[in-house]
């Protein structure tokens, strides 16, 4: 019965939850009764509805745009990463070359980072730069973990049975590292679109969600910022669903 | 024959071999019987060449397999996957390949888990996949790490039967170290104790008994048994 029960069970609190969020945003915006300070979540959608069937399309224009430098920062850093963490696990002593350089780069203040890009480089390239950078040292950390975790006799079990060694790195490295890198992607993912946005707030982007959003505010249209950031929890969660997805298919194992 | 000629291993401080020297025969089940720490892992390692210790290893084994204590099968291929992972390169015909992996699962009695990923394996069959492996691989010579180490009795028995079947079909020089006497007494052509630490040859011994009567309970064999286990804790 309970097992039955389940799927409908896994989709109840997650509806649950959003209902009393939605409940305590009706709730609050009630109490203040001022739109301009928080609107109502009725009239926030109403506003996104508005946005998304607009003629000119410059919703679907600035959300691509963003998308497109999310993806783009996001796979520099990946890829980078996985690059440089590969080096770090064949060749210590690069691995510790690289330790306090990536020690470096988290601890400097995000805003830092935003700033200094914003100096250097120009509004559409900044926001790129400044994602990968924050992304970058998350990820490396994330894969050196993993590699140093793949169980050592498992590598001892291919070397006496004398696997070829490009065998051994696609069918035990790769494998043993991809669940990890599954769950580093999702959340990095999310926070990347978060630090995507908010370098665009500050580098004034053309065609991208910051720029709108920061003209909202400058006209006090509540309900558009809100309407906006609806929009860029949404775009979150379907990237991390579509990563999501992608792991169920190819981490078939577990 | 593989012959093991003044090893010397340390850890650290600790001399887990000072001048060590054995030999193992071709064709014949040598149980190495030893304590918990006593070197009976260093030892199989060193065989095969996994670690490196002084002194000088003959062999004139064609490879090693190794059927190890955790089973070492990759979670991410399937029971066929992880015969095929050690096979491939040794046999590169895919349909001779595929008919060892397919008759090497038939003795172990796992053919209908062939697709299934060890995670969805018990402790027992995970261990006769392992096994598999080992008799699948193109080698003279099989070492054990403890194999059957944690398993039920009713499951070792099965276990050991599976062993002993693919042994007789084509006799490999085995190794097998343990720290059960009983499992050494089942298996072994010849029961080397070790004691000591640095580990010393404590003992050595024939059964000279065959399996049959070994099971059946012949009485040289349990005066044999009992010469082992007085020496072995007398000793340890």
């Amino acid at each position: 019965m309970k097992q039955r029960l389940r799927p409908y069970l896994n989709l109840l609190y997650p509806v649950a939850a959003f209902l009393v969020f939605f409940a305590v945003w009706f709730l609050v915006a009630g109490i203040i009764g001022i739109e301009l300070i928080l609107p109502t979540p009725v009239e926030a959608f109403r506003r996104l509805f508005q946005l998304m069937t607009e003629s000119e399309g410059s919703f679907w224009i600035a959300l691509g745009g963003t998308l497109g430098r999310t993806l783009w920062s996001f796979a520099l850093g990946y890829g980078v990463a996985l690059i440089l963490s590969v080096v770090a696990y064949l060749v210590k002593p690069v691995g510790r070359l690289f330790q306090p350089i990536v020690l470096i780069l988290r601890a400097t203040p995000t805003m830092s980072i935003i700033l200094l890009s914003l100096i250097w480089l120009n509004s559409k390239t900044a926001p790129v730069l400044i994602a990968f950078l924050i992304v970058f040292p998350i990820l490396y950390a994330s894969f050196v973990g993993s590699l140093e975790g793949v169980d050592k006799s498992l590598i001892d079990m291919a070397k006496l049975y004398r696997v070829p060694k490009t065998r051994m790195i696609a069918k035990i490295f790769i494998p043993s590292i991809l669940p990890d890198m599954f769950v580093a992607v999702r959340s990095t993912l999310s926070l990347n679109v978060k630090i995507m946005i908010s370098a665009e707030v500050l580098a004034q982007t053309v065609d991208s969600m910051g720029l709108q959003m920061q003209i909202s505010k400058v006209y006090f249209d509540t309900a558009e910022l809100m309407a906006w950031t609806i929009a860029a929890v949404v775009l979150s969660y379907l990237l991390e669903l579509a990563v999501e997805s992608i792991k169920r298919l190819v981490v078939r194992w577990q | 024959m593989i012959e093991l000629k003044e090893i010397s291993k340390r850890y650290g401080d600790t001399v887990v071999f000072d001048r060590f020297s054995m030999t193992v025969e071709s064709g014949k089940i040598l149980a190495v019987v030893g304590n918990s720490g006593s070197g009976k892992t260093t030892l199989l390692n060193i065989l095969c060449g996994l670690i490196e210790a002084d002194g000088k290893v003959f062999s004139d084994e064609t490879g090693f397999s190794y059927i190890f204590q955790n089973t070492t099968l990759v979670p991410s291929l399937t029971v066929k996957g992880n015969l095929d992972l050690v096979l491939k390169h040794k046999i590169p015909d895919r349909v001779t390949r595929e008919k060892l992996i397919g008759e090497m699962l038939q003795s172990v009695e796992l053919e209908a888990l062939a697709d299934r990923y060890p995670l969805t394996l018990s402790g027992g069959q995970a261990q006769r996949v392992s096994m598999a492996r080992a008799f699948a691989y193109p080698a003279s010579a099989i070492l054990m790490d403890e194999p059957f180490k944690g398993l039920d009795l009713r499951l070792k028995a099965k276990l050991i039967a599976s062993f002993h079947a693919l042994w007789e079909k084509e006799r490999r020089t085995v190794v097998f170290v343990t720290h059960e006497i009983e499992e050494a007494l089942l298996l072994a052509d010849r029961i080397v104790v070790l004691g000591g630490a640095p580990a010393r040859i404590i003992g050595d011994f024939e059964p000279g008994v065959d399996r049959a009567s070994r099971i059946a309970g012949d009485p040289r064999f349990s005066q044999l048994r009992a010469e082992i286990y007085d020496r072995f804790y007398r000793e340890n």
